[in-house]
């Protein structure tokens, strides 16, 4: 199995919002203030669910994963339900101890790295984060469990790009995703207008696309953003088709993909912080394998309304090819709930 | 934030390949995708400079051989990419690939 397949259909799980740093463009805001997590045996629960409804990845984030005291226990049981395991961490406290609960258990480990070490310790505001995160790196190589980075993309950082897939390169690493800042949880009052407009995104595609060529197959690199020219070719990718009369009969996988579950037990599509509305619900209250009966049967329509709408409004020709889809979606969502929630309820 | 925020990712890297006074358009930037965006293309390099405008353009994309055609052909036929184009097969015995260097400057050499 490869981890780093986009055909994989992922469960994106937020343990906790417990996390040692409070990052500048933290999307969950979390910081070392939080202390709610979920249950062990509730996600260990949802997990073997998730597999059942066709999910093939359980991708931990956070908050920091590494805080969250079950790691072990719901990777393993990740495992067992067939599902691949990955981890997004800032990377400061995988010391040799947390190293060797991992090995084994985790099929990718995903390093937040947000430019040059300056920019990465303004950004995590900690003064220590590169050089804590790069001091582990010699550990992380030697567990033989494989790695890769996640550079936040912003509207003035693109020129540290090549600077970090050549750091990436030295370390070893297999994978370096570029995701661009989303304005979401900590973002919206913290780094406002970073956020990078289609111009930013159009160099980072060339800029993508010619470090890619520089590295060869020794690092995949990965840019969150979709064209709309292949968009309008596959509309499959992101929407699902044909009338939906048999969506009842579909796994989940197949109708939602990222699935996210939050701290606070609420599962929602697509990303951390989608609208309540278009919410499966609460695992505090009903398991996943029965919230997914039900929502294939409410709650999907609406949401299946509004991707389509978006695609719509997405598909048409723009002045640059590139679209955040998760995010343009989610942004959609929550619009339209604010303006007609009626239309968004289940029935 | 700070100062340094407010500038561009995309200035400061065209500032890094060629200094102070490196620009590029909109109608240029989207000339390049289209090209990047040709069948199994991928770009080498794409260097531009210019004051105020940007006034010199050259490159190089590496294309699968049953691509060279289209691309080129799509190359030529951009009228914001009024270009000298050269195509060099890559591969030994049989070539797989080619680099396509291209250039505005009249009668430069593709070393640069």
């Amino acid at each position: 199995m490869d981890p780093t397949s986009a055909s994989l259909r992922i469960l994106q799980i937020h343990p906790s919002r417990r996390c040692n740093l409070r990052c500048l463009h933290c999307y969950s805001s979390s910081s070392p203030d939080e202390r709610e997590e979920l249950d062990c045996a509730l996600l260990g629960q949802a997990l073997i669910d998730a597999g059942a409804e066709g999910y093939g990845v359980a991708s931990f984030s956070g908050g920091e994963p590494l805080l969250y005291r079950s790691l072990p226990e719901v990777l393993d049981r990740s495992h067992e339900a067939g599902l691949i395991t990955t981890v997004t961490s800032n990377g400061m406290l995988l010391d040799e101890r947390r190293l060797d609960m991992l090995r084994g258990r985790l099929d990718l480990l995903a390093i937040s790295l947000d430019g040059v070490p300056a920019s990465h310790d303004r950004m995590r505001g900690s003064a220590r984060a590169f050089a804590a995160m790069t001091s582990h790196l010699r550990g992380v190589r030697k567990s033989g469990i494989p790695f890769g980075f996640i550079f936040t993309l912003r509207q003035s950082n693109l020129h540290e790009l090549d600077w970090v897939a050549r750091f990436a390169l030295e370390a070893e690493a297999r994978l370096l995703q570029i995701h661009p800042l989303e304005t979401a949880g900590r973002a919206i009052e913290q780094l406002p207008g970073q956020r990078p407009d289609e111009i930013e995104a159009a160099f980072a595609y060339l800029e993508a696309a010619r470090i890619q060529n520089m590295v060869g197959d020794r690092l995949v690199i990965q840019l969150d953003l979709l064209n709309r020219d292949l968009l309008r070719q596959d509309p499959g990718f992101v929407v699902a088709e044909g009338e939906g009369n048999d969506d009842v009969a579909q796994r989940l996988a197949n109708l939602v993909s990222p699935l996210v579950i939050e701290a606070d037990g609420t599962v929602v599509p697509l990303e951390y912080g989608f609208a309540r509305e278009y919410a499966l619900g609460n695992l505090h209250a009903t398991r996943l394998s029965q919230l997914a009966t039900s929502w294939r049967r409410q709650g999907y329509r609406a949401f299946r309304t509004l991707c389509r709408r978006v695609f719509a409004e997405e598909t048409v020709p723009h002045e640059f090819p590139f679209v955040n889809w998760y995010e343009t979606v989610t942004s959609a969502a929550t619009v339209a709930t604010a303006t007609t929630p009626a239309t968004c309820m289940p029935g | 934030m700070a100062q340094e925020e407010a500038e561009r990712g995309s200035t400061k890297m065209l500032e890094q390949w060629l200094g102070k006074e490196a620009s590029i358009s909109d109608v240029e930037l989207k000339s390049l995708l289209k090209i990047q965006q040709a069948a199994d293309v991928k770009v080498v390099r794409v260097f531009k400079r210019g004051i105020p405008r940007p006034d010199v353009i050259w490159g190089t994309v590496q294309v699968g051989l049953p691509h060279v055609g289209s691309v080129l052909q799509q190359m030529l036929g951009n009228r914001d990419l009024q270009m000298n184009y050269e195509v060099f097969p890559l591969g030994i015995p049989f070539p797989d690939v080619a680099l396509i260097s291209f250039t505005n400057i009249p009668g430069r050499g593709f070393a640069g």
